[in-house]
């Protein structure tokens, strides 16, 4: 008996099964578990490539009608392709050829799952342009005119060299804040949250943060409406106040999609070209599918009282596997990645921003002064279970994702993680203040 | 021609059900048409009896093939939960997408496949009956 085989391919942002062997009880079993794991959160159509499926069950028939249903849940459309005789006299008998779209070749079923569905939708098309820069298309959407500040707390440098003490601890609530990032932790006091400080990031002011408690697994805390009791202790933190100037939808056409410093520096330089009232510092919130997440995130939280014999910094190559755990390894592909951060472009004038504020801020490592032309701070949480929806806006999306998603992973975002498609709210900031 | 094999009611042993059918049916000397209609049929039954019939709990059913020059008929017997699946409604298959529902599906195939299906309940065991008319005879 030839077991059940599955293959499962992608053709022009079409999910393409093609099972191989028996449809039956024990076979649809199998396509199945393939359908669990196939889809990326932007996948809204499938063609099953039935030709070598000779053999289809009411088992078959559950499977490929879940599949119809899953598909029609993310917006678009299943079809079945080259259905053999017999399959085809079982689907007529169930009374499933009308509810199936059926097409006689995969060709025919790529076109009746209409791939243009997925590009940028034609009413975007034509209230904003798009602009095209490289691989990717950009539309733009003109949003707040009011001032963009950032507030920081506490100096990143302090942190990157492991100098935390409990005088730098602030208790605070992140019920009212719409976007920061930073190093915090929940915990009933600032004693208990010292030992646990992680990476954190707030988005419409639920909290999702990575305690350093040795399981490397993210804590998320969704506003209760009212005060949720537990306080949170902050060792750094940036706020942003104020609203993001432009709405900005995104699409690579290169599958592997653009890079988190790619992006940033396309803004900044669309921002020189477009004269934008750009000083050198913008906050993104992105929330798009990405084409593989880099992160990091500390291992350790970075107090005084661990630092003994740290010369530099927790990032300098002899000191980081100490203190972080750094996957460069692209992964999470197809999942929905929401961030938030900041990107200082070095190579502007910065003259404008408090230099003490902007050094809170914004740390550069000796090493890399005079090479870098950037230097971005973001952290990013992945959202499982929710579909991605192309017409949805950004702050409509992200508190969807907060609703009926589940955490997945939260980390420091490495440069190099890629994005397929996204939306961004951009910020041109004005001012840095400390708090 | 007749030959009778007893399996564990478990659907991870619908390949080698589908293996002794088969050579069976080869046996027996069925048509593509006939073969074909029967392990449909055959399928739905065994996958039916393997979720249903014991629950949790493990057993058997026996599955007995004898042919005639005129028909092949196969019989499952279990010693599971009561249960006759011609007491399930039709299933409704003019249904859009969203409303379609599985249950009954596997039955209304049999009966559309088979020329007769029949159903006992004897000494605290199900007994399906399936007939299917050599294509051959048919007239």
């Amino acid at each position: 008996m030839i077991p059940m085989n599955i293959t499962v391919s992608r053709n022009e942002g079409v999910v393409v099964f093609t099972p191989d062997g028996r449809l039956d009880g024990h076979g649809a079993g199998i396509f199945d578990e393939a359908i669990q794991s196939a889809f990326h959160d932007d996948d809204s159509a499938a063609v099953v490539d039935m030709s070598l499926v000779e053999y289809l069950s009411s088992a078959g028939i559950r499977t490929l009608l879940a599949l119809a249903k899953e598909v029609k849940r993310r917006g678009g459309v299943m079809a079945l392709a080259g259905v053999q005789e017999y399959p085809m006299k079982v689907l007529k008998m169930a009374g499933f050829h009308s509810v199936f779209t059926i097409v006689p070749t995969v060709g025919e079923g790529l076109l009746a799952c209409g791939k243009d569905g997925l590009a940028l939708s034609l009413i975007d098309e034509l209230s904003a342009p798009s602009e095209k820069h490289g691989d990717v298309s950009y539309q733009v959407e003109r949003a707040g005119t009011g001032t963009a500040r950032l507030k920081v707390r506490g100096s990143l440098s302090t942190l990157l060299h492991a100098r935390i003490t409990r005088e730098d601890l602030v208790e605070s609530t992140f019920t009212s804040i719409k976007y920061s990032i930073g190093l915090g932790a929940l915990s009933p006091d600032a004693g208990s949250a010292l030992p646990l400080l992680g990476e954190m990031i707030t988005l419409h002011g639920a909290m999702v943060w990575l305690p350093t408690d040795g399981n490397d697994t993210p804590d998320f805390l969704a506003p209760a409406g009212e005060d949720v009791g537990i306080p949170v202790y902050t060792a750094f933190n940036i706020t942003l106040e104020g609203p993001f100037h432009e709405y900005i939808s995104f699409e690579s056409e290169d599958p592997d999609g653009i890079s988190l410093e790619d992006l940033y520096r396309q803004l900044f330089s669309r921002a020189k070209e477009k004269q934008k009232k750009c000083n050198g510092i913008i906050a993104l919130a992105i929330a798009g599918v990405t084409a593989g997440m880099t992160g990091s995130g500390l291992a350790r939280s970075p107090l005084k009282e661990y630092s003994g014999g740290l010369k530099g910094t927790i990032m300098d190559e002899d000191a980081i596997g100490e203190w972080c755990s750094v996957n460069p390894i692209p992964h999470h592909i197809g999942d929905t990645l929401v961030s938030f951060g900041v990107g200082v472009d070095i190579t502007a004038e910065l003259s404008s921003y408090d230099p003490v504020a902007l050094h809170s801020l914004a740390y550069l490592h000796p090493a890399h002064k005079g090479t870098a032309d950037q230097q971005l701070h973001n952290h990013g949480v992945i959202f499982r279970g929710v579909p991605w929806d192309k017409n949805a806006h950004l702050e409509k999306m992200i508190q969807t994702l907060l609703q009926e998603a589940d955490v997945a992973d939260m980390r420091h975002l490495l440069n190099t993680t890629r994005f397929r498609r996204g939306k961004i709210g951009v910020a041109y900031i004005s001012e840095v203040t400390e708090e | 021609m007749f030959v009778s094999r007893s399996f564990q009611a478990d659907i991870d042993l619908l390949p080698d059900m589908t293996a002794f059918l088969e050579a069976s049916l080869e046996e027996a000397g069925a048509g593509p048409k006939e073969s074909f209609d029967l392990q449909l049929s055959a399928d739905e039954i065994f996958t039916n009896i393997s979720l249903y019939a014991y629950q949790e709990k493990v057993g058997e059913v026996e599955i007995t093939i004898s042919s005639t020059e005129d028909a092949i008929t196969i019989t499952f017997t279990d010693s599971g939960t009561p249960f006759n699946p011609l007491s399930l409604p039709q299933p409704d298959i003019t249904l859009g997408i969203d409303e379609r529902k599985i249950g009954g599906l596997g039955i209304h195939l049999v009966r559309e496949l088979m020329d007769t299906v029949t159903y006992q309940r004897r000494d605290e065991k199900n007994i399906l009956f399936i007939e299917k008319h050599r294509e051959s005879t048919r007239k």
